[in-house]
């Protein structure tokens, strides 16, 4: 007898080894068998075989799936079927909810709330090259106003305590400014200069100046950019913001124009984006101001006004 | 089954809970006695009755189904080890590959017998060694191994008559009176 794939009917010599030894097969048992084993020897060594299968458990019919197994497939039941969602940790087979573009929608609206507040205040700032048009309607506004005082320089005009004062002899003082090239590239000057007279209100700022530039253009320390515009750029600054100006007993501007943006933009082809004072970082002594009030508290009208002939 | 597949949790933990054990066993015996693939496998084959509970087939009896399932995931595994280059018996008897089966059953203590009876259940062909598994170690009938196996009941009968004639000479050193009767 030759094993195939595909039996249709097989004696059931399993039945037969479990129930009899080679001795207690009948006639017709034998005439089964025939053919199939080769004696006895092979018959009593196939049944001993057979008869330790059924009656011994092997070491596998102790073997219990562990709790955790369970408790995995009960959250993955309750994600895929129930809509629950599972616990922190749910080991091997938990996958991430496929609710992705609820991310992504929400990643989208945080951008833009951020992008629109970002906008604002970039607005705010006073930075935009679009400032002429106001700034020109407000030194309308400004002219028709009558001002004695028109000596205001270097002064924080966000402070009103500083707005009571002018610099003494001594103190110290910040400016800053910004410009920005035709290549839109923005630079910003902070220089700290020395207050050296008291009446004059002389401005030494060659000795501290520091040159601060933004660029969207990446450049190295060996570009020329850096060794042409950067420093020649740096030299009309300190040399402009060097000058004097002197204050007679009327409170009437002498001298040379300390306020110099204008100028030192237009030597360095370069437009005035805005221009601030940010910082006086004293309380004079002696307050040497006449005026009840500054000429303007913008500090951009500031600047025109100071350039003007 | 039906109520599984209206999302009924109860159920599936009816399912689980009446499957599990038995399975776990099954791949154990099937997959080289490592039981933390077998554990893998059990997951495995219900993640797939979560997700496919569609792929039952009302028409046959789900233990016939569920073992028929687990059975092409073996085939699956065997095939990826023989990919791998990897011969069933070293994963978990180490080099066993390179010793005969004969040499090896001469090899283990005449007292461990139990334990040869295993290892030459393994080195049988595949499908005398599944159908094997399925009766004398997963009590399925023969009618049941043959709605498994897709093949007829003669059959069964045929793999399991060759299965035992083979594993019993395989044995034969080990033939003691204790497991003769008569």
């Amino acid at each position: 007898m030759t094993e195939e794939s595909n039996i249709g009917e097989f004696p059931d010599f399993e039945a037969l080894m479990l129930s009899k030894s080679w001795a207690e097969l009948s006639p017709r048992d034998l005439e089964m068998m025939d053919g199939m084993v080769s004696g006895e020897e092979e018959y009593t060594r196939m049944r001993s075989t057979l008869l330790h299968f059924t009656e011994t458990p092997d070491e596998a019919s102790l073997l219990t799936t562990s709790p955790e197994t369970k408790d995995n497939l009960m959250n993955l039941f309750d994600l895929e079927r129930g809509g629950e969602m599972p616990p922190a940790d749910t080991g091997r087979v938990m996958r991430m909810p496929r609710r992705g573009w609820l991310s992504v929608a929400a990643a989208a609206a945080f951008i833009l709330v951020i992008a629109s507040a970002w906008y604002l205040v970039v607005q705010n700032l006073d930075m935009s090259p679009h400032h002429a048009p106001s700034l020109a309607s407000r030194m309308q506004k400004e002219e028709a106003i009558p001002n004695t005082d028109e000596t205001i320089i270097q002064e924080d005009i966000s402070s009103d305590k500083a707005q009571e004062t002018l610099p003494v002899s001594g103190d110290t003082l910040q400016y800053r400014l910004s410009l920005m090239d035709d290549n839109l590239s923005s630079y910003t000057w902070s220089t700290t200069g020395i207050q050296t007279d008291t009446f004059n209100h002389s401005f030494n700022a060659t000795s501290n100046l520091s040159f601060n530039a933004t660029s969207n253009q990446s450049f190295s320390a060996t570009s020329p950019f850096i060794t042409d515009n950067f420093f020649k750029t740096e030299v009309d600054v300190a040399s402009n913001m060097a000058g004097t100006i002197s204050q007679d007993s009327l409170g009437q501007k002498t001298g040379n124009d300390q306020i110099t943006v204008a100028e030192v933009a237009s030597r360095s082809q370069k437009r005035v984006v805005s221009e601030r004072p940010v910082t006086q970082k004293y309380i004079p002594a002696t307050k040497l101001r006449t005026s009840p009030r500054p000429a303007s508290k913008d500090p951009g009208l500031l600047a025109f006004l100071y350039t003007c002939p | 089954m039906k109520l599984l597949n209206q999302g009924d949790k109860g159920a599936f933990a009816e399912v689980y809970d009446r499957y599990a054990d038995t399975l776990l066993r099954y791949f154990y015996r099937m997959l080289w006695q490592d039981r933390e693939k077998a554990e893998d496998f059990v997951q495995d084959l219900f993640v797939k009755i979560i997700r496919k509970p569609e792929s039952f087939d009302p028409s046959r009896p789900f233990r016939t189904w569920v073992f028929s399932v687990a059975m092409n995931m073996c085939k699956n595994e065997y095939k990826k080890a023989e990919i791998r280059k990897t011969a069933a018996a070293e994963i978990q008897y180490g080099s066993r590959s390179a010793t005969r089966p004969d040499e090896l059953l001469e090899q283990l203590e005449m007292s461990d017998f139990g334990k040869a009876l295993e290892v030459a259940v393994q080195e049988l062909e595949p499908h005398h060694r599944d159908t094997f598994i399925l009766r004398y170690r997963q009590d399925l009938s023969m009618k049941e191994i043959s709605q498994v196996m897709e093949c007829s009941e003669g059959t069964v009968k045929s793999r399991l008559f060759y299965a035992v004639k083979k594993l019993a000479g395989k044995l034969e050193i080990f033939r003691s009176e204790d497991y003769t009767t008569g």
